[in-house]
């Protein structure tokens, strides 16, 4: 610590408070923390809770359109809604929850103690979490983003003197997303270079889990898709805010601009992100089947190409969310077959997860059901995708209701499917016991039922000319039992949300304990205790086979068939804790926490042109990047 | 319903029958229940009937592509579930025919499904002259202003339909056609990005500041009389679900008729109620609306096309010809017929509790932050006034 004070000087005497932490348990050590795990169940939980917030704001839409003219939610009010349902689901639930799984399980899978930059990790969490809360502080200013979770120039970029969004909402917007794209490119930054230098010796890249595979190829899509949005919002501010003119035309006064440059720049970023959401779903369920199956993933190869080929052919299809803007003939052309083609290696993976249950040894476990429903949902979201490619009769379903339905069928049937799986099949590893099966299945079905009322009425009514992001509709459209039935389906999701966090709270009473390797799992997390220890690996394994762990467990006939082999015969992990005491793991440190605390006090200077407090946050940040920065990397170790 | 609609609704339930038996088969109870045309499932014209074939067309496939991967996704774990004996199956790794297999027939799909799509794309970007030779008539062009929160419409060559009119059209929200001609729009907006989209005709377009895109359709003599709804669909601020919009298909010569009518102005007589009743001085109304006769180079203006999308309130000069007001939210007429000029004295006086405005306050604090009518009830206006400005705006004090 004597660093730290020297270099700051008495003035900025960081004594006492900031004195490096040391402790790793209590409560206190919570903020500290650069071990991956807790980082992973940090991300985890707080995207849990933002789930909950969203799904409340997708019931108060759903009781707005229960019948034609409700007055449930004022239009303004209905406008913040979808706005912010929208930018939670994506910024603050599909993208953290994905990198928690990945910070949890990505070192573990590869056979690492911790990440590669641990303390830059939790910088990434501390910027998602704060952006989160400076995004919905701003309903104490009445002023929640209204511009949608697209926030389409030149609504939200006209300055507030022209009255098309009144109030700090798409400042708030704009300036909130900006600091949680830092926090995505320093996970994505951390995933790299992890997942290229930390595997354990003899895990080649083609060795690695599926999953890892996923998370390492989203951490370059994120890498590539967060500076074109970046580029887009600032200049989205500054036309609000200082009259610039990247997409607010004056034709009075000569001044052109395109508005549909912030279409391209924006979906340049969301239609990879679209993917960034999906892909670590893909990985979850392809470690799911094999394990609840006891057979390998189906041309394993196969699965992880076509998740790169998506990851490419991703960066070609922005423009599907353009098709009414006027692009032409030869653009949309391209576009659209394009969106064909990626349907080609989004239908292979199907087959393969389905070729890979085929002939097993199936385990309806609630993972496994999650992971099936996954399949099934995501397919039908999959078709309804295809539908996009086909540009003529797009015009009609575009901006309709049938959009709604098919992206939920792919990111609610697909992404949230997925994660649900995941924590039924990862819970015991984290915290050691079981989620309770029983509960596990009535949050299952209960979620089946409710996602496909909710969802699947959307494709008709919107079939049938149902716009979105309308707060109102008139009768007599054939619409209105169709938005009974969403309505009832809604609250059939929450009422199993609600199962799933009862089940945590029992589960943990309940402590039905599971053991190292509850699922007779393939991956290496699977050898180590549960939970992990704090260096995940007393000895680092050495790898020789994708699946490695299994194969330390099993071999296979002539005839192909499953043979166990004895108990202890492979090299099994020692659990040796007296190798712990000299095992080198990075030291708790503040830093992170303080450089983080000083963007979302910049927000508000950004927001309200308020300079002081924007030069507050500054000093705030540069106090906690210098301090950061002669921070040494582990604390001194008394001897 | 009429007898003369079966053929066109048994494509729409072509669809809908490939759509249950992709998924939603809890769905077959639900009657369509809808009495106003904006469907895009029953297409009216050629355009969108064209659009909608293209997905009859993919129904098929993704159907059978469906129900396969449903059914098998439950078979595999239905048949395959662990039971004493099998709980060490065989180990499969792969296998390279089936996955070329399955590679190679998804992708024969699609480019079976790109051929009618691709030519359909640049069969329908079709401009005027490419109309004009493709019906044997110059189409009637109508330019289309989107409006933060309704539509206005410039009729810019009637002249080629009758030679006898020699000046624009310009109306609001609702859209009068000719049957049997294309309609062919030029989509402007000084403000947001909105989308014009008229279900029932044609799929949508937006309507793009500093943009001219262009759409058409054509609507079929079987539909002379037939009201069709459409709407905004580009989200477009506050009232953007408020933004909506009908189309009137007419016999030609009707058509014609009612774009002489919307020529006429107010007489001098009634300019001077208008004055009297403040529509023109106290009220302001005439800053934000065009009203014909009260000012000459105004009407000079809307007739040369001049002056189009030159206010930001709709042409009130006709109100008496319409059947909806406020973006076509509200409908002007009871069931009987009669004006509801409760709901339109309501309207003048306190806009902002009918549709959401971003101005409901009073004249003297309205700025330019305002978005749409003001709150004359707070600007000092009786109900009494209100009412009379509606009467008079509905032509209806002659018959007091």
């Amino acid at each position: 610590m004597t660093t730290v004070e020297q270099a700051l000087g008495a003035g900025a005497h960081p004594s006492g408070v900031l004195a490096r932490p040391t402790k790793t348990t209590g409560a206190f050590s919570w903020f500290t923390p650069v071990d991956h795990k807790r980082s992973g169940i940090l991300y985890g939980a707080t995207a849990l809770v933002f789930f909950i917030i969203a799904g409340l704001e997708a019931l108060l839409i759903r009781m707005q359109l229960v019948g034609p003219d409700q007055t449930v939610l004022s239009a303004k009010v209905y406008n913040q809604m979808f706005t912010m349902h929208g930018t939670t689901m994506v910024f603050l639930v599909g993208m953290p929850m994905a990198v928690a799984f990945g910070n949890y399980f990505l070192p573990l899978m590869i056979g690492a103690r911790d990440v590669a930059f641990p303390r830059i990790n939790m910088l990434g969490y501390w910027v998602f979490l704060f952006g989160g809360i400076f995004m919905y502080s701003s309903f104490l200013w009445s002023s929640a983003p209204d511009g949608g979770w697209f926030g389409y120039a030149p609504l939200t970029s006209q300055p507030l003197s022209s009255g098309s969004l009144p109030g700090y909402g798409p400042d708030f917007w704009t300036v909130g997303l900006i600091f949680m794209g830092i926090g995505s490119v320093t996970s994505a930054l951390n995933f790299i270079v992890t997942t290229l230098n930390m595997r354990a010796p003899g895990m080649t890249l083609l060795k690695m889990p599926v999953f890892v595979w996923m998370i390492f190829v989203i951490a370059f899509l994120t890498l590539f898709a967060m500076p074109p949005v970046t580029a887009a919002l600032i200049q989205v501010y500054m036309d609000r805010n200082f009259g610039t003119h990247f997409f607010n035309a004056d034709l009075a006064n000569g001044i052109g601009s395109d508005p549909l440059l912030y279409q391209h720049l924006f979906w340049l970023f969301g239609h990879p992100e679209v993917y960034i959401l999906i892909l670590p779903g893909m990985g979850i369920v392809s470690e799911i089947l094999p394990v609840f199956s006891r057979k390998p993933l189906f041309g394993a190869r196969v699965v992880v190409f076509s998740g790169i080929a998506i990851g490419f052919v991703g960066w070609g299809v922005w423009a599907h969310h353009m098709y009414a803007t006027g692009l032409g003939p030869a653009a949309l052309t391209g576009v659209g077959v394009a969106t064909m083609a990626i349907g080609v290696p989004t239908g292979v993976k199907i087959f393969n997860w389905l070729g890979t249950v085929w002939g097993g040894a199936v385990r309806l476990k609630t993972p496994m059901l999650f992971s099936l429903g996954f399949i099934a949902m995501f397919t039908l979201g999959g078709l309804s995708g295809v539908m996009h490619s086909i540009v003529p009769s797009n015009s009609q379903q575009t901006d309709t209701y049938f959009i709604v339905a098919h992206f939920h069928y792919v990111l609610f049937g697909g992404l949230i499917f997925a994660f649900f799986g995941g924590f039924y099949y990862w819970w015991p590893k984290m915290f050691g016991h079981f989620l309770d099966e029983r509960l596990g299945k009535i949050n299952f079905w209960l979620m089946l039922i409710g996602f496909n009322m909710t969802f699947g009425p959307m494709h008709l009514v919107g079939l049938r000319g149902m716009p979105r992001r309308t707060y109102t509709y008139g009768e007599g459209f054939g619409w209105e039992t169709l938005n009974q039935i969403e309505t009832v389906g809604g609250f059939i999701i929450a009422l199993s949300a609600l199962v799933f966090v009862v089940n945590i709270a029992v589960s943990a009473k309940k402590r039905e304990l599971a053991g190292d390797d509850p699922w007779d799992g393939r991956t290496l997390e699977w050898s180590i205790p549960s939970p992990p220890p704090v260096y995940n690996f007393a000895t680092i394994p050495e790898v020789h086979s994708f699946d490695d762990f299994w194969h330390q467990k099993y071999t296979e006939d002539d005839e192909g068939r499953l043979v166990k082999l004895p108990r202890g015969a492979s090299a099994a992990d020692t659990h040796a804790e007296e190798h712990a005491e000299h095992i080198h793991l990075p030291s708790p440190s503040f830093w992170p926490f303080v450089l983080a605390l000083g963007l979302p006090i910049m927000g508000y200077g950004f927001v309200f042109k308020a300079w002081w407090v924007l030069g507050l946050g500054v000093f705030v940040l540069m106090f906690g990047l210098t301090a950061w920065a002669i921070e040494p990397h582990t604390a001194e170790e008394d001897h | 319903m009429t007898s003369r609609k079966w053929p066109r609704r048994l494509r729409p339930m072509a669809v809908r029958v490939a759509l249950l038996t992709a998924a939603v088969l809890m769905f077959a109870a639900c009657s369509d229940g809808s009495d106003k045309e904006s469907n895009p499932l029953d297409p009216r014209g050629d355009v969108a009937e064209r659009q909608i074939g293209l997905l009859e067309f993919w129904m098929i496939p993704a159907g059978v592509i469906g129900a396969l991967i449903l059914g098998a996704t439950v078979y595999v774990a239905l048949r395959f579930r662990e039971r004493p004996g099998n709980e060490n199956p065989r180990q499969v790794h792969g296998n390279t025919t089936l996955e070329i297999g399955w590679t190679v027939v998804p992708a024969l799909i699609m480019a079976i499904m790109a051929v009618p799509t691709v030519s359909l794309i640049w069969d329908l970007d079709a401009s005027s002259a490419e109309l004009e030779a493709k019906y044997d008539k110059a189409p009637l062009e109508v330019t289309v202003y989107g409006k933060q929160w309704w539509w206005e419409y410039q009729y810019t060559n009637l002249g080629e339909l009758d030679s006898s009119i020699d000046f624009d059209v310009n109306t609001a929200n609702e859209l009068h056609i000719p049957a049997d001609r294309p309609v062919h729009f030029r989509l402007l907006s000084d403000n947001v990005i909105h989308s014009f989209w008229v279900p029932s005709l044609a799929g949508k377009k937006d309507v793009v500041p500093g943009r001219a895109n262009e759409m058409w359709f054509i609507a079929e003599a079987d539909d002379i009389g037939q009201w069709f709804y459409g709407q905004c669909v580009e989200y477009c601020g506050l009232s953007h679900a408020d933004m909506r919009l009908k189309v009137k298909v007419h016999e030609e010569s009707d058509f014609l008729d009612w774009a002489k009518g919307q020529n006429e102005v107010w007489s001098a007589e009634r300019v001077a109620r208008a004055e009297e009743l403040g529509i023109t001085t106290k009220w302001g109304c005439v800053s934000c609306h065009y009203m014909g006769g009260v000012d000459p180079d105004a009407d000079a203006g809307i007739r040369d096309g001049s002056r189009a999308n030159a206010r930001p309130g709709p042409n009130l000069t006709h109100l008496p010809d319409r059947t909806t007001f406020a973006g076509a939210k509200l409908d002007l007429l009871n069931d009987d017929g009669s004006f509801d000029v409760d709901k339109l004295t309501e309207w003048i006086w306190h806009a902002g509790e009918l549709k959401p405005m971003q101005c409901d306050k009073p004249l003297t604090e309205s700025g330019e932050r305002c978005k749409g009518m003001l709150n004359f009830e707070k600007s000092g206006m009786t109900e009494e006034e209100a009412r009379d400005i509606a009467e008079f705006l509905l032509e209806l004090e002659g018959a007091k």
